[in-house]
């Protein structure tokens, strides 16, 4: 072990280690992203995939769109929802991945009550939700240079007094 | 070949020390106005929050950082965050931060109490001044407000407010669009189609303008008229007022379009 008897070998073993792990830190915090969605076989779809294994980027960056706007959401899914299982009052936000070929998956819950804290979605409520939003037929997905992308996409739910009252 | 090897070892870990250095220079001790701005221009990605992180520790009063990492949150849908986040800073410098955050409320949360809750304590805050939330005049938002809650006498109160604040050429054009709407909803059907024809006097090719007059003509038996507004609206739909992150809430479609055409010809 003379290789630590040295004050310069241990500069160098330390300041290599920092670095290294530095690196690793910053690569890990530049590739991840808010919001992003890995797969999760507990409540994912194995039928849904990506059309490529690059940056998922999001609707607002690529002009991913509904065909007829959120209104014609709105007009499809209103009568089918429901709001069994979710706080009386708040938004729901269903958050998920726009495939190049338009279909739809990898849904994901965010709830917040009417004082905006974080709700729980139960695995119920976001299989209801997910297979609803899975039958609409109409999404077009954003282009990069003409080339139909993956993109993240979301739906709003305002749920007042127990009732869904808009979606967004 | 000792001095060589030890020569290479300083070299490589002053390189690495420097490495850690700089790091810890951009992370921590860079000015602060110049670490939010590199933050902010990576708006989503995670080392961005790791650089709100440490502004936020370093500088808990500085409220622009709270307010710029909510941001991201609030694209992605997840309120909770964003709001706990813009919250602060709203908390902080409330001048700076209470209309976007009204704005916010009113077109990404559609709750439209508390967008006007903040849009009155701003306004309330600042009475020799017209405010313009998020680059937007006041009443034309807390008209929207009062629109999305059905109320559309003091909507229209308020879009027509936003005209004296703005001048007439100069104020959104959907300030006129939306009065249209709200005396369509109130049924005074003439005033509707006044208010349609001045928002076509300051832009022609209004789509939700011509949108409005041809449900308006319809509604009233002329179907010469509304035929023709129609076939306008069509022609200007490459205009329509769009936003890439939300629906407006008088926001029209090729499918609206069809839809009035469909009940047009069930009429004729």
């Amino acid at each position: 072990m003379s290789f630590f008897k040295s004050k310069l070998n241990i500069w160098l073993l330390v300041s290599f280690l920092i670095a290294g792990i530095l690196s690793l830190w910053l690569y890990f915090k530049f590739t991840q992203h808010v919001g992003d969605i890995s797969f999760d076989g507990t409540v994912d779809s194995s039928d849904f995939e990506l059309c490529g294994d690059y940056r998922v980027l999001q609707y607002y960056q690529v002009g991913t769109y509904f065909q007829g706007g959120k209104k014609a959401i709105k007009k499809e899914l209103l009568p089918n929802v429901n709001a069994d299982g979710l706080p009386p009052n708040g938004l729901l936000a269903i958050r998920f991945v726009v495939n190049c070929n338009g279909e739809t998956g990898y849904f994901r819950a965010l709830m917040v009550d009417s004082n905006l804290s974080r709700a729980e979605v139960s695995k119920q409520a976001l299989e209801h939700f997910g297979t609803l939003i899975t039958k609409l037929n109409g999404w077009v997905p954003g282009k990069i240079q003409d080339d139909p992308m993956d993109s993240y996409a979301q739906i709003v739910f305002k749920i007042e007094n127990g009732t869904i009252t808009d979606i967004f | 070949m000792k001095v060589f090897l030890k020569t290479i070892k300083i070299i490589l870990a002053s390189i690495f020390t420097f490495y850690i250095g700089l790091v810890a220079f951009e992370f921590v001790f860079k000015p602060k106005e110049k670490r939010f701005s590199i933050a902010g221009n990576m708006q989503g990605y995670e080392l961005s929050q790791v650089m709100f992180d440490i502004l936020n520790w370093q500088h808990p009063e500085y409220a622009s950082a709270y307010f710029e990492r909510s941001v991201a949150f609030n694209k992605r849908g997840d309120y909770a965050t964003g709001f706990h986040h813009l919250n602060q800073a709203v908390e902080l410098n409330p001048l700076e931060h209470l209309g976007y955050r009204g704005y916010l409320k009113l077109r990404f949360l559609r709750d439209y109490k508390a967008a006007l809750t903040d849009f009155d304590r701003l306004d309330t805050m600042t009475p020799e001044v017209v405010d313009a939330p998020w680059g937007e005049d006041i009443d034309f938002l807390r008209g929207e407000c009062y629109y999305g809650l059905g109320d559309y006498q003091r909507a229209l109160q308020h879009f027509e407010q936003s005209v004296i604040n703005q001048g007439a050429d100069w104020v959104d054009v959907q300030a006129f669009v939306y009065q249209g709407l709200c005396h369509y909803q109130l049924e005074n059907y003439k005033d509707a189609i006044q208010a349609y024809k001045k928002g076509l006097v300051q832009y022609d090719t209004t789509c939700e303008a011509y949108f409005g007059l041809a449900e308006t003509y319809l509604k009233v038996g002329d179907t010469i008229n509304a035929k023709h507004n129609l076939k306008k609206a069509q022609e200007s739909l490459k205009y329509k007022r769009n936003d890439p992150y939300k629906q407006f809430l008088n926001e029209i479609y090729e499918e609206d379009l069809v839809g009035l055409s469909n009940k047009m010809l069930g009429k004729l």
